[in-house]
């Protein structure tokens, strides 16, 4: 049966938002019923014209004795209406034509997106004001300018998002299937832009607002007897200095709606944001748990007892030992999930501020590294290999600056003997050309080259410990096996020890002298590099693990497959002398069960 | 090498099919006249690493991408000649199942109105493809009953076998897997191939198995093919190509495999203190 993989995000109320649909929703009930109750006094002519605020006119009147307040009440409705309509048909127009764009024919499509810009690259205000000089004076003119002109940007943006989501599978596959280009937008595009265009159409609705009364402030738009907030102020302005309170009233309205619109708009984004919401947790800390047998003081590194857990205090890492001795090389091996990243990112110290990591010790050498340490000492003795070369790298920068930047900024290096130096340890790796390598850019190296270059950089500093992340994980097979030619080197000529993270046991076993099994953030075997490779395994996961993978050496008709539920995660084995000898081979299969 | 006529019909045949991306002296020749074929129940391995133009293959097949010369049939009828309409009811006759199982669903649409779309792509109303929705949903092992579910409901194993259900769903006369375990962890991986392996038992499928893991594709394929900077160097059945390889290039990408036969780095370390 399916299991929830990602619970659905569940909305998010932030204060901005409910302030913005409140302040909203009062507007819209103004609007309401402002009009039946006091149309009387905002439009009736009396003779006590041009008074000051009193009881009975609080804002005072205007020129023809009708009170302030009450004109500015009424103005709600015809203002919102009109905003309304012109952000409707904006936002309607917009993403007709911006997806509409995306079915025409490449050329089509071209020039069309090139015209938008040239609409977008043009001031909107002035746009519409040309429009409607050409329409003449009046309420709906103004609309279809103000309309007409906030149309490219959102067509524009349409476009954009259009063109995103039609780079994703789905759409392709759709179009295999033989689905029509309108089902295309109705069935696929237009569901998956509906967040996004919602924010965005409460930010237009907001710059549409001050865009008509700006047109209904200069005389363009609302005409008498009709008025709206910006014909209001147009009126006010004319006694600006004699009756100053005339011109408060419409300025605040439009701010409200203006503020309630934005604030819903930010409101919105906010709460469709799936990252927003984090709260940040504790710091790393040392347990209370007693030393377990497992660690190891002579050892290079030496990890006891490590737990890493979520803000909630979901433990993903549960309790984790291990040790590396100097010129050794560790594998941990496990699927998405086991814990191995965070087991090795947390030793480089690279975890997620929000992630909570306590141990007993976690130590390289002297260095306790369950304390916050000097980065230059960190960077210096601990080297890092990522996965992906193609994105580990500023695509911006030579990678000269980038390689040599360890050296530079932690050691004090000057920029010619950081290159010189840079320079032989990529001849040393048999980077050919290493001087004019340094002066390209990544775009311009394989992925190969990029992956040694970046482990070369990694020797410069004369690291203790090399972490190496799914190092070949991104790379060609060919490739893969010279990256791991190239470590097994470094590890054999220069002693430097390694912690290898792969979920790949075929290249675990080639490599490393130690190999550690994780699941569910447990370790539950340990063994050599050679028991795995002869099949001595005894975990039964680690044994399903093996008869899960596919081999050309043999070909199998059923593979296994392998759920972590199936197995009793608890039962662990787990050896010590493996551990804390280091030879490991007494295989007596000691059977240990955790708490 | 030539194409090899043999008296029963390959239902997917490639011609000296060159493509170029690009004119004048930016042209960039991806595809040099490369010449296969599969014939119907068997599956066609092709191996090659990034840049020797095994997707750009996969696409001119499908037809994402004009081939500048050569031919491509199906069933014997050469596809780049066909007018429009001809070809837009070829579309269906060859499905693709992508690589990332996250972006191949739509995350707004239940499995269900996924699947209806691709039994009828005019309407696509779950309701009245209901029988052959949960036909579809038992043959990939997963329970009718989640038609009415959302793709994030699914790990990502699950997805990839829905993928697998929407592509089985067209009855296309070929399906063409790009990459389709490259994105899964090792024991999702076994049980999509072993949910292969039953369907090409079952369903006597015609396909495509493209991919870089070379353990993978021994595992799954009859035939395969090997390409290289745009050119087949090796084209065969597939425990001769991987028993008595041709050629060089062939041998090395095998003994690159780790854990296999040939695989070596170098020495180990002698002593560990």
């Amino acid at each position: 049966m399916a299991e929830t993989a990602r619970p659905r995000r569940r909305f998010r109320w932030t204060s901005g938002l409910i302030v913005g649909i409140v302040m909203m929703s009062v507007m819209i009930l103004t609007a309401l019923l402002a009009p039946l109750f006091l149309s009387e006094a905002a439009e009736k002519l009396t003779p006590q014209a041009s008074q000051g605020p009193s009881a009975e006119h609080w804002l005072g009147t205007d020129d023809f004795g009708r009170d302030v307040l009450a004109r500015s009440l009424v103005a709600t409705r015809l203002t919102l209406l009109m905003t309304a309509a012109t952000t409707a048909i904006a936002v309607i127009a917009g993403i007709a034509i911006g997806t509409a764009v995306w079915l025409a024919p490449r050329r089509i499509r071209a020039a069309v997106l090139r015209v938008i810009e040239a609409a977008v690259a043009y001031p909107s205000l002035i746009f519409s004001l040309l429009i409607a000089a050409i329409l003449g004076q009046g309420t709906w003119s103004a609309v279809l300018a103000i309309s007409i002109a906030s149309i490219p940007a959102f067509a524009r943006l349409t476009a954009n998002m259009a063109a995103s989501i039609s780079q994703r599978n789905y759409v392709s596959t759709a179009r295999l299937l033989g689905v029509s280009g309108p089902h295309i937008i109705t069935r696929h595009l237009l569901p998956n832009m509906a967040e996004p265009l919602l924010v965005l159409t409460a930010t237009v609705f907001a710059t549409t607002l001050i865009d008509l009364s700006s047109l209904s402030f200069i005389g363009l738009g609302v005409q008498n007897p009709e008025y709206d907030f910006g014909r209001l102020l147009n009126e006010a302005l004319v006694n600006i200095y004699s009756q100053p309170l005339q011109a408060v009233m419409p300025s605040i309205m439009i701010t409200i709606t203006g503020l309630s619109a934005m604030l819903i708009g930010d409101g919105l984004a906010a709460a469709t944001d799936p990252r927003g919401g984090r709260k940040f947790g504790s710091l790393r800390k040392a347990s209370e748990i007693p030393a377990s047998m497992r660690a190891d003081s002579e050892a290079l590194v030496e990890v006891d007892n490590l737990t890493v857990s979520t803000p909630s205090g979901v433990p993903l890492v549960k309790g984790v030992s291990l040790s590396i001795h100097a010129g050794e090389v560790v594998g941990l091996v496990g699927e998405s999930g086991s814990g191995k990243s965070l087991t090795a990112m947390s030793i480089a110290g690279l975890l997620p501020e929000e992630l909570g990591v306590s141990a007993k010790t976690m130590r390289l050498g002297e260095l306790n590294l369950l304390k916050k340490n000097n980065p230059r000492t960190l960077a210096t003795s601990i080297g890092l290999v990522y996965q992906d070369p193609g994105t580990s790298f500023n695509p911006a920068l030579r990678i000269g600056s980038q390689l040599t930047e360890v050296s530079r900024v932690h050691l004090g290096q000057s920029r010619t003997t950081a290159f010189g130096r840079m320079v032989k340890a990529l001849a040393d790796i048999r980077i050919t050309q290493p001087e004019k390598r340094m002066k390209q850019h990544p775009h311009e190296l394989s992925g190969g080259m990029l992956q040694r270059a970046m482990i070369a950089s990694t020797l410069v500093t004369d690291p203790r410990l090399i972490i190496a992340d799914e190092p070949t994980t991104a790379l060609d097979v060919t490739v893969q096996a010279d990256v791991l030619r190239q470590f097994r080197t470094i590890n054999r000529e220069m002693g430097t020890a390694m912690l290898f993270i792969s979920h790949d046991i075929g290249v675990v076993q080639a490599l490393c002298d130690k190999v550690i099994v994780m699941n569910g953030g447990k370790i539950l075997e340990r063994l050599t590099g050679e028991e795995l490779a002869a099949g001595k395994v005894k975990h039964p996961y680690t044994k399903a693990l093996l008869a899960a993978t596919p081999s050309i050496a043999e070909r199998k008709a059923e593979l296994v497959t392998v759920s972590a539920k199936d197995f009793a995660l608890d039962e662990v084995f787990d050896d010590a002398s493996a551990a804390a000898g280091g030879d490991g081979t007494n295989g007596t299969g000691t059977k240990e069960t955790a708490k | 090498m030539s194409a090899a006529i043999t008296q029963n019909q390959p239902v997917l045949e490639l011609r000296d099919v060159k493509v170029t991306f690009g004119s004048g002296r930016s042209a960039a020749t991806v595809l040099k006249g490369v010449n296969a074929s599969i014939h119907a129940g068997k599956t066609l391995g092709i191996v090659g690493e990034s840049g020797s133009g095994k997707s750009t293959m996969a696409k001119a097949v499908v037809g994402l991408v004009k081939p500048s010369d050569g031919v491509i049939s199906f069933s014997g009828r050469d596809v780049t000649k066909m007018s429009g309409a001809e070809h837009r009811r070829m579309r269906r006759a060859v499905q693709m199942v992508p690589q990332d199982p996250y972006s191949s669903l739509n995350p707004r649409r239940t499995i269900g109105q996924t699947l209806a779309e691709a039994i009828d792509p005019l309407r696509a109303n779950p309701k009245e493809h209901s029988e052959k929705i949960s036909y579809w949903l038992s043959t990939i092992r997963l329970d009718p009953e989640v038609a009415e579910r959302y793709p994030h409901e699914f790990s990502g194993g699950q997805r990839q076998r829905i993928a697998i259900a929407r592509a089985l769903a067209v009855q296309p006369k070929l399906i063409i897997a790009d990459e389709i375990t490259s994105a899964l962890d090792l024991s999702v991986q076994a049980e999509i191939l072993n949910l292969i392996g039953r369907l090409r038992k079952e369903l006597d499928l015609t396909m495509a198995f493209i991919s870089h893991d070379l353990d993978v594709v021994h595992h799954v394929s009859d035939e395969i093919l090997v390409l290289f900077h745009g050119e087949v160097v090796e084209h065969g059945d597939v425990d001769a190509v991987y028993g008595n390889p041709q050629h060089p290039y062939t041998r090395h990408l095998i003994d690159s495999v780790p854990g296999g036969p040939g695989f070596d780095i170098g020495e180990r370390r002698v002593a560990v203190v």
